[in-house]
């Protein structure tokens, strides 16, 4: 069993992942109704980081301008689950979604909605499947969207009662030919990781036992 | 008869989840889990079924399955995906192979499986 | 059967200016306020007691069915604009489509699940913003096409997004 509840094993990493895609797989199938496109959104890495670290991550290739999606969640768990695009990257999106026909300035208009609701979508995906897989009930909050650079959307600086790690997951987006790459932040305090590690653990080692001898 | 499954996912978890549904529905048959595409390739033609998740860094499930194809025209093959959107179990009907939804349910593995094995009977001189 | 005078707040259910819909979890119809049935034209005695897909067929193909699901199995809460869906068969008075959001969300009560649907009417918001637009345009157009100068505009892709008159002179 692991004691570094701020490190993940190779195991728990690849159980998160795999939870994380169905969640976006079934976000992105909501997604594919509204769009009437393909739309392929995947996970490719997950990590358990600082808030410092996480606030840096989101600003790579120096995009200090950020828009994000939050929504708080708990239950055995508890924390505030970001989607975050790079400002340039939201519209980027947003275009992908509502359509080509609309000029920029239509975008913009639309843009907080639009956003908004592809958030709670995509969110929503990821929370529920955390849920079902690891049966059990959360609760959720309506979205609201957040503008800032990383010190800002992870709260860096501000002395708050734990709320120290962040599960951090990179996302890729394709929708109609478009690549858009944005970032998916669970900000969790230690007791909650710490929960979510034993839930997570519990699941695995549920696969790996032999159940009692049933005939399918 | 115990046939031989080619599984191909990059996650271990998710192989962990299909060799656990086996061993409930199929315990006498074995298993060749594999992580990516080349590796698939190379063990093809030891199996007589193939299960393939979709979203794999590099050639996908379905570019996979149609390289499979070129080969092996009639072995049963199926796409694990919990992206079930029309194009892609589109594309995978299109290339003659099944579709099996992640979360990875029991019912779901056991009915493709009964079907494949039908199909290698009736190929089966 | 439930009718509305059995949900607890009787009156303010009624006075509210958004409409408010309360499925229970076979997803039939226990709650439908005056504000619905104002602008949907469908009485609550009408509707009492059926499933939403029964009163508004269109809505089997919207994503408000997986949407009130998920609220039930997996306890979340989901916006659905009408920037994105195209919802409802609403009207406002005059008799012109409503524009509307709808927010759903679970509510428990202590021994029942609920799915409750708040609906709000974006209409005016939608066309404040398109107004003013169209003064920023008409203001900025009427600076700009007198100026002696040519002035064009170009957007990120590089392509000359308008010019004004002035630039046929250069």
């Amino acid at each position: 069993m692991t004691d570094d509840t701020d490190q993940l094993t190779d195991i728990e990493q690849d159980a998160l992942a795999e939870i994380a895609n169905m969640g976006v797989s079934r976000a992105a199938h909501s997604l594919r109704q509204m769009v009437g496109k393909e739309v392929l959104l995947s996970v490719p890495a997950v990590k358990i980081v600082t808030r410092q670290a996480a606030s840096k991550l989101v600003e790579r290739n120096n995009a200090k301008k950020l828009v994000a999606v939050m929504q708080s969640f708990d239950g055995p768990f508890a924390g505030r689950a970001l989607l975050i695009f790079p400002e340039s990257q939201s519209l980027e999106l947003v275009r992908s979604i509502v359509g080509d026909e609309h000029s920029l300035e239509d975008v913009i208009d639309l843009e907080h909605e639009a956003l908004a609701e592809t958030g709670n979508i995509i969110l929503n995906g990821c929370l529920a499947t955390i849920a079902n897989v690891l049966h059990r009930t959360m609760r959720m909050s309506l979205p609201s969207i957040i503008r800032g650079d990383g010190a800002k959307l992870f709260e860096v600086g501000e002395t708050n009662s734990g709320g120290q790690f962040v599960l951090f997951l990179y996302i890729d987006f394709s929708i109609k030919k478009r690549n858009v790459h944005g970032f998916i932040a669970l900000l969790m305090d230690l007791p909650s990781i710490a929960a979510l590690k034993d839930i997570v653990n519990d699941f695995i080692n549920g696969i790996e036992k032999q159940p009692s001898s049933h005939v399918g | 008869m115990p046939y031989k499954v080619l599984v191909v996912d990059d996650s271990k978890l998710a192989r962990m989840v299909m060799a656990s549904a086996f061993r409930r529905i199929r315990p006498e048959w074995s298993l060749v889990e594999t992580t990516n595409a080349d590796e698939a390739l190379a063990a093809v033609s030891t199996v007589d079924i193939a299960l393939i998740d979709f979203n794999m860094p590099g050639t996908d499930g379905l570019e996979l399955v149609a390289r499979i194809r070129q080969s092996h025209p009639g072995m049963p093959v199926a796409v694990v995906s919990a992206n079930i959107q029309d194009e892609i179990v589109g594309r995978a009907r299109e290339l003659n192979a099944g579709f099996i939804p992640k979360p990875l349910t029991d019912e779901a593995l056991a009915a493709f499986l009964s079907g494949a094995m039908l199909r290698l009977k009736k190929a089966a001189p | 059967m439930l009718d509305n005078t059995d949900l607890v707040f009787g009156p303010v259910f009624d006075t509210v200016d958004i409409g408010l819909v309360v499925l229970d979890a076979d997803g039939c119809i226990v709650g439908w306020n005056e504000w619905m049935a104002r602008v949907s034209l469908r009485q609550a005695p009408d509707v009492l007691g059926k499933s939403l897909l029964e009163v508004f067929p269109e809505v089997r193909h919207t994503r408000l069915p997986d949407v009130i699901n998920d609220s039930f199995y997996a306890g979340s809460s989901s916006i659905l604009t009408h920037t994105l869906n195209a919802l409802l068969p609403l009207q406002s008075e005059s008799g012109d489509p409503l524009l509307h959001n709808i927010v759903v969300r679970p509510v428990s009560s202590v021994c029942a699940k609920y799915c409750l649907l708040q609906i709000t009417d974006v209409t005016v918001a939608v066309t404040r913003e398109r107004v003013l637009r169209e003064r920023q345009n008409a203001r900025y157009h009427a600076i700009v096409d007198s100026a002696p100068d040519a002035i064009v505009t170009i957007d990120d892709n590089r392509n000359i997004q308008w010019v004004n008159g002035a630039v046929e002179h250069v």
